[in-house]
């Protein structure tokens, strides 16, 4: 607990370095999603739950 | 209130231990002033993702086929047979007087010509060179010249035809190199006679005995290609030049062009960590996170003298847990982006991903190498002029040079600062681009080879974050 205590400054200035990438990472899986969402009507092949039946 | 107090004076002792043993080399690859910057450091993390993202839309837009997998090279003129004996005759004389100097000069590092020409132009200068004038090393390799004129003289002496070398297991493929390599930096970064020019004199020999037995066993050329840690290590940095030597002739290619064709045998994505993870770990190891007091060094440390270890062997059992945490990090990090990658059209495996893309690591590991020991090369390399004049450090003066003094305006730290984030920013570029000609040709569709890159982008992004936030912590320190 000490030893994360004592290092709070190099944790804040460390997160300073990876909010871009954390940032980019929440951008991209949100794209990916969206990318998911506009796969189905192109493909024409019909939903899974339809395929079944 | 008192057993607080003893182990802060503790570990600020210990962090002092730690510092004081670090080497002269390593000392000399700090930055020399301060650096005077417009902005906070953090804030070029933040500009270095802006160009990055830019690229990335850029090639996904400009760049819809793959055109670095089918480039093709020009003949530029070929080498006389000689050019090349001389050339493996100056490798070995070069060997030679290192490892003379190194056992008979003084023992005072920086006097002594063993360790700069080891740590500075051997292993900084020549992955220098390598991105610029291709694969220099295989005609100075001494090893291989000495396992080539031996062959060549028992060619001729031998009564028969020589035996056939063993077939090199496929499994094996380059992690003798990871392991080299891996070896190197323990020994530069991590071992405590690190600088002792009779120590890296009697290791040098050694490195070129293994070498000696495994091309006895497996073949000159393919224990060159795949176990020779140096070479192997060396000529990856090759393939990102526009120049190519083989075939005793010289080609030009596209920049960049030779790093698809790279064969992704087992070990390479290893290899490939283990040259980020160490370089990684150098920077870490300068930084207040690591080293200053209250730091995990000596933190760490404290905890293995408690199990009675000695100050040294606790030291050093510290920092090779940090090295190899750093490797893991580092090999974690590209497989989480592949592993992203596998999601993308459902026919690729993740292994096999990792293997196909492992080469858009290469300018990464380069990045890494420029931006981390230019300092080096532009300080402690200019030690050459007087080392080569007084390489035993007794006096001497062969070439009138020995006075040569270090010139530490040659580069100011603030010049050093933008050079060690242009390294970063253009590495992790090319590592993109790399790996987005490299989708084209994995994906059918074009769609699915950029949605594919949205994790690469993410993993480039992570490494230009880390590598700006080491540097920021060595140079805060």
């Amino acid at each position: 607990m000490n030893l994360v205590i004592a290092h709070a400054g190099h944790w804040f200035e460390g997160a300073l370095y990876l909010a871009p990438v954390l940032i980019l990472v929440v951008v991209l899986f949100v794209q990916g999603r969206k990318d998911d969402g506009e796969e189905l009507p192109e493909s024409g092949e019909p939903p899974a739950r339809d395929a079944r039946v | 209130m008192i057993r607080r107090a003893r182990l802060a004076a503790a570990a600020a002792a210990l962090a002092g231990a730690a510092v004081a043993a670090l080497p002269d080399a390593a000392l000399a690859h700090g930055l020399v002033g301060r650096q005077d910057l417009p902005i906070p450091r953090w804030l070029f993390a933040w500009g270095a993702a802006v160009v990055l993202v830019v690229s990335f839309v850029a090639l996904a837009v400009l760049w819809p086929r793959p055109r670095l997998e089918e480039a093709r090279e020009k003949r530029v003129l070929g080498v006389p047979a000689a050019l090349e004996a001389l050339a493996g005759v100056v490798g070995i004389l070069a060997f030679a007087a290192v490892v003379y100097a190194g056992l008979a000069g003084t023992q005072t590092a920086t006097a002594n010509l063993a360790p700069t020409v080891i740590y500075v132009i051997f292993w900084v200068g020549i992955p220098f060179a390598s991105p610029l004038l291709g694969d220099v090393f295989a005609a100075f390799n001494p090893w291989r010249a000495i396992a080539r004129g031996v062959a060549w003289i028992a060619g001729r002496v031998a009564p028969g035809k020589l035996p056939a070398p063993m077939a090199y297991p496929v499994w094996l493929g380059r992690w003798p190199a990871a392991v080299g390599i891996f070896g190197f930096a323990w020994v530069e970064l991590v071992f405590v006679d690190r600088d002792d020019p009779t120590t890296l004199a009697i290791l040098a020999l050694l490195y070129a005995a293994v070498q000696l037995v495994g091309m006895s066993l497996y073949g000159i050329d393919t224990w060159t290609r795949r176990a020779d840690a140096f070479a192997v290590y060396f000529k990856l940095f090759s393939k990102l030049a526009p120049l190519h030597w083989r075939d005793r002739a010289l080609y030009r290619r596209p920049p960049l062009s030779g790093a698809p064709r790279l064969d992704a045998v087992p070990g390479t994505v290893a290899l490939l960590s283990v040259m980020i993870g160490t370089t990684s770990f150098d920077g870490l190891s300068q930084g207040d996170l690591w080293t200053g007091t209250n730091g995990i060094a000596p933190t760490l440390q404290q905890r293995f003298l408690n199990l009675g270890f000695s100050q040294e062997t606790a030291l050093q059992i510290t920092f090779t847990i940090g090295l190899l945490l750093m490797v893991c990090f580092v090999g974690a990090l590209y497989r989480l982006g592949v592993a992203g990658m596998g999601s993308i059209g459902g026919r690729h495996r993740p292994g096999e991903l990792a293997q196909r893309f492992a080469h858009s690591l290469i300018p990464i590991a380069l990045a890494y190498v420029v931006a981390h020991y230019v300092s080096l090369l532009a300080y402690q390399g200019q030690a050459m002029a007087s080392l080569a004049s007084d390489p035993l450090g007794d006096g001497s003066n062969l070439l009138g040079t020995a006075s040569a003094t270090i010139d530490y305006n040659v580069i100011s730290a603030t010049g050093i600062w933008y050079v060690q984030v242009a390294a970063l920013v253009l590495g992790h570029a090319a590592g993109l681009t790399l790996a987005h000609d490299r989708a084209l040709s994995v994906y059918p569709r074009v769609r699915d080879a950029t949605r594919s890159q949205y994790w690469m982008l993410a993993v480039m992004v992570g490494f230009t974050s880390l590598g700006l936030w080491l540097l920021s912590a060595s140079a805060q320190s």
